[in-house]
C-alpha cells in the first residue's frame, strides 16, 4: 500500500507453526504439563488470528 | 515471479477450488456433528455408557458376553469382538456368517460386571446418514476413492492458494481486512486472512482424509500379501468351529496379553472373519501411551487350543493410515481438542463459501465492465482469486 515490501510469510509460519506443534505434542506427549503447553500453544495462535480479525 | 506465472498460479487456485468446493463443504458440514459424536449420541440416546461403580474393579469374562450375545440371535456368528478405549465396556459384533461385510447386531457389554448395557442401532438414525455422506457418499468403496481424489485436489488447492496470497500480500500488512472498501474486497481480505491462519490444520484434515480413504484398498493388499504368507503353514488345515472344538475367545486374549506385556486388547477377529483366517483368533493388541493406543499389533492365536502362533507388526502403510486417524478425527485430546476441531471446520466453511461467493461476485464485476466499455476485462480490480 505505501511502497514498502514487508515480510509476508512471518506472521503465517509463526501461527501455523504454533497450531502443528500443538498437535504434535498433544499426540506424541501423555505428561500432563507438556499437554498445557500444547494448549497454550494452540491458543496464543487462536488468539492471535481473533486479535488480528478484532483489530482490523 | 512473473505476472504470467501469478496469473497461472491464480487458476490452478481458482478451478482446483471451484472443482473440490462442493464436496469439501459436504465434508465440513457433516464432519462437524461427527467430531461432536459421543455427546450427540449421549444426548439422544444412541450411545450408553457403563454406569459408574465406585470401587468395583473386576473383570468379566469375554466367554459370558459372547454367549449372551449368541443367546440373542441364533443362528447368527460372531464376526469381532472389542474393547473401548474409553470406557470399561466390550462390543460383540454379529453376522450372519464370520466373514459378513455387514452386521447383524452389535452389543455393548459391562467389562466390570458383564452386563449387556446396549445393543447398537445398525444403519439407522441421523449420524448413520451423516457418517455415510462423510465416509463414502453412499456408494461404498467408489464414493470412499471419489472423497479421496476431492481430497487431493483441496491439497493443490491449499498449496496454490499459499503460492497466490505469498504474491498478493506483498504490500499490504498481515490481516489487512480493507472494511472501507467494497464487500467483496472485504471478504477477500478474510479469505486471505482465515485460509492462510489455519492453513497447517488444513492441510493436516485434508492430507489425512486422502490417507484414510485408502484404508479399504490398503488392508485388502495386506490380507493378500503379508496376511497370506503369515498364515500359511496353516494353509489347507480344516477350520476351527464350535463343532470341531474351538478355544474360548478368553484364552485367546489371555494369550495374545501374555505374549506383549503392557499392551491391551483393541479388538478379535474371530476365526474365518474378514481379518483373520478360518483356523485362528486375530488379536489386535494396543499400547496403553495416547500414541501408541493408535497402533495396532496383530497376534494369531490357534483357535484349536488357544495358543500362540504367530505374531508381526503392521506394515508401514497401515501404520500410517492407523496414525492419521487421530489427526483427521481430532479424538486424543478431550473436549479442548474436540472444541479446536469444531471452530476450525467452522472457519473452513468459511473460507470455502467465501471463495466461491468471490468467484461469483468477479464473474459479475467482470461481465459489468464489458458491457461498459465495450470489450472483455482480464482483471476486476487487480485482486484474485
Amino acid at each position: 500500500m505505501n511502497g514498502k515490501r514487508i515480510n509476508v510469510w512471518r506472521w503465517p509460519i509463526a501461527l501455523n507453526a504454533a497450531i502443528v506443534c500443538g498437535l504434535a505434542v498433544a499426540l506424541l506427549c501423555d505428561a500432563q504439563p507438556l499437554r498445557w503447553i500444547a494448549w497454550i500453544l494452540v491458543g496464543w495462535s487462536l488468539a492471535t488470528i481473533g486479535y488480528a480479525v478484532w483489530r482490523r | 515471479m512473473s505476472n504470467r506465472h501469478f496469473l497461472l498460479w491464480q487458476k490452478i487456485h481458482r478451478w482446483t477450488s471451484l472443482v473440490c468446493t462442493v464436496s469439501l463443504l459436504l465434508l465440513c458440514v457433516t464432519g462437524a456433528p461427527l467430531i461432536l459424536k459421543d455427546e450427540i449420541g449421549a444426548w439422544t440416546g444412541a450411545t450408553v455408557e457403563p454406569p459408574d461403580l465406585p470401587g468395583v474393579t473386576t473383570q468379566a469374562s469375554v466367554d459370558a458376553m459372547v454367549a449372551d450375545a449368541l443367546k440373542r440371535r441364533p443362528g447368527d456368528a460372531v464376526r469381532f469382538v472389542s474393547q473401548s478405549d474409553d470406557s470399561p465396556a466390550w462390543f460383540v459384533s454379529l453376522g450372519r456368517t464370520p466373514d459378513a461385510a455387514d452386521a447383524t447386531a452389535v452389543y455393548k457389554y459391562d467389562a466390570r460386571t458383564g452386563a449387556l448395557i446396549h445393543a447398537i442401532p445398525q444403519k439407522r438414525g441421523a449420524m448413520y446418514v451423516i457418517r455415510e455422506l462423510h465416509t463414502a457418499l453412499f456408494m461404498g468403496l467408489p464414493g470412499t476413492l471419489f472423497i479421496g481424489a476431492m481430497g487431493l485436489v483441496f491439497v493443490a488447492s491449499i498449496v496454490s492458494g499459499v503460492v497466490v496470497y505469498g504474491i498478493y500480500m506483498r504490500r499490504l500488512p498481515f490481516a489487512t481486512v480493507r472494511r472501507t472498501r467494497s464487500t467483496r474486497l472485504r471478504w477477500l481480505d478474510l479469505h486471505n486472512l482465515l485460509g492462510i491462519a489455519t492453513t497447517a490444520w488444513l492441510l493436516v484434515v485434508g492430507v489425512t482424509g486422502v490417507v484414510n480413504t485408502l484404508a479399504m484398498p490398503l488392508l485388502g493388499h495386506w490380507q493378500r500379501t503379508e496376511l497370506t504368507a503369515m498364515t500359511s503353514p496353516w494353509r489347507g488345515l480344516p477350520p476351527v468351529t464350535a463343532a470341531t472344538g474351538m478355544a474360548s475367545v478368553q484364552r485367546a486374549i489371555d494369550a495374545a496379553k501374555r505374549s506383549a506385556p503392557g499392551m491391551d486388547v483393541a479388538f478379535i477377529g474371530y476365526p474365518g472373519s474378514r481379518f483373520s483366517t478360518p483356523h485362528h483368533y486375530m488379536v489386535f493388541l494396543r499400547g496403553d501411551t495416547t500414541l501408541t493406543s493408535r497402533l495396532l499389533r496383530p497376534v494369531m492365536i490357534d483357535a484349536a487350543d488357544g495358543r500362540l502362533a504367530a505374531s508381526a507388526s503392521l506394515p508401514w502403510y497401515l501404520t500410517s493410515i492407523l496414525l492419521a486417524q487421530p489427526l483427521h478425527f481430532g479424538d486424543y485430546g478431550g473436549w479442548p481438542l474436540k472444541a479446536l476441531w469444531l471452530a476450525f471446520d467452522l472457519v473452513a466453511i468459511v473460507v470455502l463459501a467465501s471463495g466461491v461467493y468471490l468467484w461469483w461476485r468477479r464473474r459479475d464485476a467482470m461481465q459489468m465492465r464489458a458491457d461498459a466499455s465495450g470489450h472483455p476485462r482480464a482483471n476486476p480490480d487487480g485482486e484474485h482469486p
